[in-house]
């Protein structure tokens, strides 16, 4: 017998409390709470003893804003220093969630749908209104490039209409489908190998072993997607906003 | 999907982003200031010795 | 938003207190009293060993400052304990 009637099960969100409308207190928001809790032991409760060189959980921190502060600078110049907390918070918060959701048992926020397309597309409607407002009607030439012949422009123009818009979803459908898809093959995989090694022939039970390896390497997988959807996220957004900032 | 049911999605989008605002207050306020309040301070040692 | 929580770069600097012509010999000798000062009101010597008191101080002397990786390992043992009780409440309990 299975012990989990379907993969999906793991993505389930529980109430604690049943009756507050939208302020309930559910497993969703119990792991958002963790993760800031984490987020304050790395950043606050390390720096604690004031020294200029110290443990090595310091260099972690450090390595991770340097590399933050690098991105930023490079895409958006000077002019982008003042987005830096939006890229640090974001990053900080999609790691440690995607961290946490890796030790078993524990439940992925970023592979809630919901969550991280609603995120997207405030960040782009967010940035079309800063293009908007700062460069008035000029921000609409974000969608011609620059030396193309007449005859295109119609065709051009709807083209890259539909992909400024097609980037509100595709930032967050990236992040949640990766998180939702690597979590769902490790639970389909385990699965797989609980029925072979629990099965009553003693072949199949040999056999069960071979799915460990697969696992050993989608586990191991699973880690690095976790670190690299992250920064993949915050990227992305550094160029659509340097797009927006800049024109180009 | 199943788990994308509707009934959460307020909840979801509330906790979340209640959450990242908060991380950015933070980070803003205490967190960076802080870790490039150390870089200057080495930034600064190494100078003042040369 | 952002624009509102910048600080000053003078508060993260540390402050000024020696120039190049307070401390050469020759006009500009006369400033030099405010280094000496600025030196001599220092701390010296070894910095103050910090008694711990409250479990956090004491927590981080024993593992964090000592590099040990013990921390991580309480990490992950916390949230294994936390999303096993979440998931036997609200999944195995109800399995047969």
């Amino acid at each position: 017998m299975l012990f989990m009637n379907s993969p999906l099960e793991q993505f389930e969100i529980n109430n604690f409390v049943n009756n507050l409308s939208f302020l309930k207190f559910t497993t969703f928001s119990l792991y958002c709470m963790l993760v800031l809790g984490v987020y304050y032991m790395f950043n606050m409760y390390v720096f604690k003893s004031g020294k200029l060189i110290s443990t090595n959980y310091n260099m972690f921190i450090e390595a991770l804003y340097s590399t933050m502060l690098n991105m930023v600078k490079s895409q958006m110049g000077n002019k982008g220093n003042k987005y830096f907390p939006l890229m640090y918070s974001l990053f900080m918060f999609m790691l440690f969630s995607n961290l946490i959701s890796m030790i078993p048992y524990n439940f992925a926020i970023n592979a809630q749908l919901m969550f991280t397309i609603s995120l997207s597309m405030t960040i782009w409607m967010g940035l079309t209104m800063l293009g908007l407002i700062k460069h008035k009607f000029e921000y609409f030439g974000l969608f011609m490039p620059s030396g193309t012949s007449l005859p295109l422009v119609p065709f051009l123009v709807m083209i890259e209409m539909i992909s400024n818009i097609a980037r509100s979803i595709s930032l967050g459908l990236r992040l949640g489908a990766n998180m939702l898809s690597g979590h769902l093959l490790l639970t389909i995989l385990c699965g797989l190998m609980f029925d072979f090694i629990m099965s009553s022939s003693f072949i199949i039970a040999i056999l069960g072993f071979i799915p460990l390896i697969m696992i050993l390497g989608i586990v191991s997988l699973e880690f690095a997607m976790a670190a690299k959807q992250a920064y993949v996220f915050c990227v992305l957004t550094c160029s659509y906003i340097k797009d927006a900032i800049y024109l180009h | 999907m199943p788990q994308l049911v509707p009934f959460f999605f307020l909840n979801q989008m509330f906790w979340g982003y209640l959450i990242i605002l908060i991380m950015i207050i933070l980070s803003s306020k205490f967190v960076l200031p802080r870790v490039l309040s150390i870089y200057l301070s080495r930034m600064f040692m190494l100078k003042l010795k040369k | 938003m952002s624009t509102q929580f910048t600080r000053k770069i003078s508060s993260l600097i540390p402050p000024k207190i020696a120039s190049p012509s307070s401390v050469s010999t020759g006009k500009g000798m006369g400033n030099m009293t405010r280094v000496i000062n600025f030196y001599q009101n220092l701390p010296r010597g070894k910095a103050p060993a910090v008694v711990p008191k409250t479990f956090s101080e004491k927590y981080y002397q024993k593992y964090i400052a000592t590099n040990s990786s013990k921390p991580l390992v309480h990490f992950i043992l916390f949230f294994l304990t936390t999303g096993y009780s979440l998931d036997y409440y609200f999944h195995l309990r109800h399995e047969h």
